[in-house]
């Protein structure tokens, strides 16, 4: 119970704490139009969404659960590396952002 | 919920189904309104502070505290008050209204009383503030939870519905406040139809539900 709780800890303060980076990495890439809070915000709702949706869906079977959260865990660290290095050499270089503009 | 239909006058009944489905349509729209706030509530803030980092990082953290926190307050009133539940939750939809009508005069006048404060205070009480909205939101998720597994009777079911519902609204309230409430009215006007939101929810709950409370 505790080491899920302490889990549960650390996955919010990393998941947060990455939040704003990302809106920082949005701000600097709109000049801090309030559409980027507004898109990071709504992509990592609609990310929590279907997370907890699939994580509902392994609930109800007969996982390994820690094994699960180990592997969503390694998955979420992989995407973390990658995903400013992607946002910046490919995203950031255009004159716009498609998806902003 | 006393039995498993609710008498909503003397012609009509819902069933238990139909009347979660109200539920989660009701949070859903709670759960716009609250992104709407925190968007605006950011801009507000960063035209007080001048700084984008700090008041994205008061807004994100003052969310999740009063989340957290009024989450924890939300159960233990549920659990004391599980008659009035549905009350509980008009009152305090309510209560968001009032803040939110009234939040963008008070986050001007916070930012010319605390002009030329240091970051530090003026931070605190930005936070102090705009704790009182986000405990208040936290505390309707336990409540409508509680509400909604007194008939349905499965914890996972009733947390996992709401909190989806929930969690789909802020992502439709943060896409709206961006990418259309602020290309069609200013910032007050945006907190303006959240406070609107709010009201229906809170409206719609109360013609729904009034035989109930």
């Amino acid at each position: 119970m505790y080491a899920a709780c302490f889990l549960a800890f650390c996955t919010g303060f990393l998941s947060l704490s990455l939040e704003i980076l990302w809106i920082r990495f949005f701000g600097f890439a709109t000049h801090s139009m309030p559409q980027g809070l507004a898109f990071v915000l709504a992509v990592y709702l609609i990310g929590i969404a279907i997370g907890a949706y699939i994580g509902k869906k392994f609930c109800e079977r007969k996982f390994d659960l820690w094994m699960v959260s180990g592997i969503a865990l390694l998955v979420s660290s992989v995407c973390d590396l990658t995903g400013p290095w992607i946002f910046a050499s490919r995203i950031c270089k255009r004159s716009s952002i498609p998806i902003l503009s | 919920m006393r039995t498993s239909t609710t008498i909503l006058s003397r012609q009509f009944t819902l069933s238990t189904p139909t009347i979660h489905l109200i539920l989660y349509v009701l949070f859903f729209c709670s759960g716009c309104s609250a992104l709407i706030y925190q968007v605006m509530w950011q801009r507000m803030l960063f035209t007080a502070f001048g700084v984008d980092l700090v008041s994205v990082t008061i807004v994100v953290s003052v969310f999740m505290f009063g989340l957290g926190i009024g989450g924890l307050v939300g159960g233990r009133l549920a659990d004391r008050m599980p008659t009035r539940l549905l009350a509980l939750y008009i009152f305090i939809e309510l209560c968001i209204v009032v803040f939110g009508f009234f939040s963008p005069g008070l986050i001007d006048l916070l930012g010319s009383v605390l002009f030329s404060s240091n970051q530090v205070l003026t931070g605190m009480t930005s936070f102090i503030i705009l704790a009182i909205p986000t405990l208040l939101m936290g505390a309707t998720f336990p409540i409508l939870v509680t509400h909604v597994n007194q008939t349905r009777k499965n914890i996972g079911e009733s947390v996992g519905g709401l909190y989806f519902a929930n969690t789909l609204g802020g992502a439709m309230g943060a896409y709206m406040a961006g990418f259309v409430l602020l290309y069609s009215t200013d910032m007050a006007g945006a907190i303006d139809c959240a406070a609107v939101l709010n009201l229906a929810v809170a409206f719609t709950a109360y013609i729904m539900f009034k035989e109930e409370l």
